[in-house]
């Protein structure tokens, strides 16, 4: 215990007390402009120490970060993809919905038995003038059962396999049906033309045949059921000295882009 | 003339130890370069200057402190003191860099441990509202040493450099 007899403790002692006084003062808050003086001593040093410290340290740690931000990169571009993947499939959902909405309005209106089908082939860039559909002799599908789209005819099945069948578009110069002008009831027939649209031909000379008639399946044939629509005609195209009227018709149906179909049970 | 040097160095190097190493920090841990600095004067063992900048660090540190104000004072006085009892009492050594090592881990945990009593102390005599735990102190006590000892040796040159600068200063005032 002799340390307490020196010198060195004596200015112990005192610092002891000193620092006892002015915790006691900070508390009054007596400290306080010393304080702000204290804290704003330093501050030249610490912008000149900043002022030379900071381009370096923004330097390296860029350099330190280029590693994370490499990743990050890679992250982004795998997510980027992952959401455009995903766009193009919201995209197609929203197509395949409004077909399906469409196809609806029409099923809600008729008396047919129809089968739905998905097109898995479509007739694509008009090469085949033929679709591949997603059922067969399992659901009740035959050859020469009509294929409807929106209410429309769009052509025939022309071979039926167990899970699958393969349909003939009424564009096609294969396809050819029995028809009638729904204003006048006289009968003729519809064929394709080529992919130039559908051709209605064989309509009497004295028949009543203008731009704008209605031109439906006729009911002749046992496999296709009478007042499927065709399409409307948009053109005569036969002169007064032919043996027989021809017209053009107009369907609304976009051939080559159909997704969902249906096909007519007799 | 010389305690004004004192100051003007504390003020200096707590600018530095803002300025520089708060943009460098370790695990959280910067260095404490006026702890450095008391430690250094302590050990030379010529005259009590040591807690003249042991007191003026402290308090300059209390005051950037938001801890309850004396800690850093008490907690530096406390730390020379004992370094001045044990090199002048009890130990006889050469000052290489495995002494200065343990002086310093010693400091450092001295100083913690005080700084931890401390605030105990005033929390539990309702002077503060809280007080910092001593899991926290001991977690940055090894990151904390050894950013310590990094700039352990340029503290050292710089603590020479300002002591031979005032022995200078001294000489030419008594007209040597």
């Amino acid at each position: 215990m002799r340390f307490i007899y020196t010198r060195a403790f004596g200015i112990f002692s005192a610092c002891v007390v000193v620092v006892a006084i002015l915790s006691f003062m900070q508390t009054k808050g007596i400290l306080d402009p010393i304080r702000v003086a204290a804290l704003q001593s330093p501050r030249p040093v610490i912008i000149l120490v900043e002022n030379i410290v900071m381009p370096i340290k923004n330097f390296f740690s860029t350099l330190y970060q280029l590693k994370k931000i490499a990743q990050e990169n890679n992250q982004l571009r795998s997510e980027v993809s992952t959401l455009q993947q995903n766009l193009t499939q919201y995209q197609q959902e929203a197509l395949e919905n409004d077909a399906l909405r469409k196809e609806l309005g029409f099923v809600k209106n008729t008396q047919l038995s129809l089968i739905p089908c998905t097109v898995l082939s479509e007739n694509a860039f008009g090469l085949t003038d033929s679709i591949i559909l997603n059922c067969g002799t399992n659901e009740g599908i035959s050859e020469g059962q009509a294929i409807i789209s929106q209410g429309y005819l769009v052509g025939k099945i022309n071979y039926a396999g167990k899970n699958s069948s393969t349909g003939v578009l009424a564009i096609s110069s294969n396809f050819s049906t029995d028809a009638a002008i729904s204003q006048t009831g006289v009968n003729a027939i519809a064929k394709g033309s080529f992919g130039s649209g559908i051709i209605l031909d064989q309509v009497p000379q004295n028949a009543l045949l203008s731009k704008g008639s209605l031109v439906s399946t006729a009911g002749i044939n046992e496999n296709i059921p009478k007042g499927v629509l065709i399409g409307e005609v948009s053109d005569i195209l036969s002169s007064g000295s032919d043996l027989f009227k021809r017209a053009a018709l107009f369907s609304p149906i976009d051939f080559n882009n159909l997704s969902f179909v249906f096909v007519a049970k007799q | 003339m010389k305690y004004f040097i004192y100051f003007i160095i504390i003020i200096g190097l707590i600018g530095f130890n803002i300025g520089l190493f708060n943009n460098l920090q370790i695990y959280g841990q910067i260095p404490n370069l006026l702890l450095l600095f008391s430690i250094y004067l302590c050990l030379e063992k010529k005259d009590f200057d040591f807690f003249f900048v042991a007191f003026f660090s402290g308090l300059l540190l209390d005051f950037f402190a938001t801890n309850f104000f004396g800690g850093y004072t008490l907690s530096f006085l406390v730390v020379v003191f004992c370094l001045y009892l044990l090199i002048n009492n009890l130990l006889v050594f050469e000052l290489n860099w495995q002494v200065l090592s343990l002086l310093l881990l010693g400091s450092l945990l001295l100083m913690n441990s005080v700084l931890w009593l401390y605030g105990l102390l005033v929390f539990k005599l309702g002077l503060s509202s809280e007080y910092i735990g001593i899991k926290i102190y001991a977690a940055g006590i090894l990151p904390e040493f050894f950013y310590n000892w990094i700039v352990l040796y340029p503290m050292y040159l710089f603590s020479d450099f300002v002591k031979k600068f005032i022995e200078n200063l001294s000489a030419k005032r008594r007209g040597f």
